[in-house]
């Protein structure tokens, strides 16, 4: 449990392809193409993905929008790809050395994780989303139950 | 004297050399054995297919249940009896669809908290070879425990079918 919340599931795989850059004002960033990503999610009509499915409820893109900024703010990998499931959930992933991760928005305060290692069974865990954007550390449930916290505070002078 | 396939029998598989021995008694009805082949289409978008994902090419949500489709299972259609080619054509996403290929006896081992089976599921009004796991349907309130299995299971089977890209929609070849 100690090693669950020193952070192991923020250890996130450090990107082996080059990204690009993060520092020239010009050149858009993976942060940047997850957030068009996400935006364009927003955006699908009835059958997006060619067989019927409903449209994205915009809340939850809205969720997955402000989990992008937590990421981002607490110095994350940025994701390598995003997603949206057949039943509106969407979700963030990433790769490497041999392993998977996946942060999946079910709700508008909580996200999933999914951990896959090679040769270890697949691990779950939630997080409460918040957008306080000062933290470095990770906000899990448990951490919220020891400190009595309410989730989903929103920090002043935050905005996207 | 012609064989007919009667409806609970449903239509006889393609002519191949894999099925030449048993092709005359051999339906879309047929059990479906673990060393078939499975086929799913993949919506050709970045958010289905991403090379960067590396064995997670194909992402984990292309075989989650929808709400709509998979009341009764995720649907696959057996390579059997449907090609690659139709089964792209079969979705209707504006930039087409790739098309991934499951051997059967490896989705079952892809899934091994999920006791998963396929079972044939005939739909004469759709592509032949209709297949479908039912323990991938959509059911709405799922426990948490039973959707990390399926969520699991989805990982596993994306990671499969990563490997086994077959059709590559025109243009992009």
């Amino acid at each position: 449990m100690a090693a669950i919340a020193s952070g192991i599931w923020t250890n996130l795989p450090q990107v082996t392809a080059a990204p690009e850059t993060i520092t020239s004002g010009t050149v858009p960033t993976e942060w940047w193409h997850r957030r068009r990503d996400l935006l364009e999610i927003r955006k699908y009509q009835d059958g997006w993905n060619g067989f019927g499915a409903d449209a994205p409820d915009p809340k939850m893109v809205d969720a997955a929008i402000s989990f992008l900024h937590v990421l981002e703010r607490r110095g994350d990998t940025p994701p390598m790809r995003v997603t949206l499931s057949p039943d509106g959930l969407v979700a963030m992933e990433w790769q490497g050395d041999g392993g998977y991760w996946q942060a999946e928005i079910v709700s508008e305060r909580e996200v999933e994780w999914m951990r896959v290692a090679p040769g270890r069974p697949t691990e779950f865990h939630t997080e409460l989303l918040t957008l306080r954007c000062r933290d470095k550390t990770p906000e899990f449930d448990w951490q919220f139950d020891q400190q009595s916290r309410a989730p989903g505070v929103v920090a002043s002078g935050f905005a996207y | 004297m012609a064989i007919r396939p009667t409806i609970a029998r449903a239509r006889r598989s393609r002519l191949r050399l894999r099925v030449l021995i048993r092709w005359l008694w051999y339906f879309e009805s047929s059990e479906i054995s673990h060393d078939e082949f499975l086929l799913r289409a993949v919506p050709n978008t970045a958010h289905y297919i991403e090379q960067a994902m590396g064995h997670w090419t194909v992402a984990p949500a292309n075989f989650q249940p929808d709400a709509k489709r998979d009341q009764d299972g995720t649907s696959f259609f057996r390579e059997d009896f449907c090609t690659p080619k139709r089964v792209a054509a079969e979705c209707k996403h504006p930039a087409g669809a790739w098309v991934v290929r499951l051997r059967v006896a490896e989705m079952l081992g892809a899934c091994p908290d999920l006791q998963l089976d396929v079972i044939p599921d005939p739909d004469l009004n759709g592509l032949p070879g209709h297949a479908i796991p039912p323990m991938l349907k959509y059911v709405s309130g799922r426990p948490k425990a039973e959707k990390r299995r399926i969520k699991d299971c989805s990982q596993g089977l994306a990671r499969l079918a990563s490997k086994g890209i077959c059709y590559i929609p025109p243009g992009l070849r």
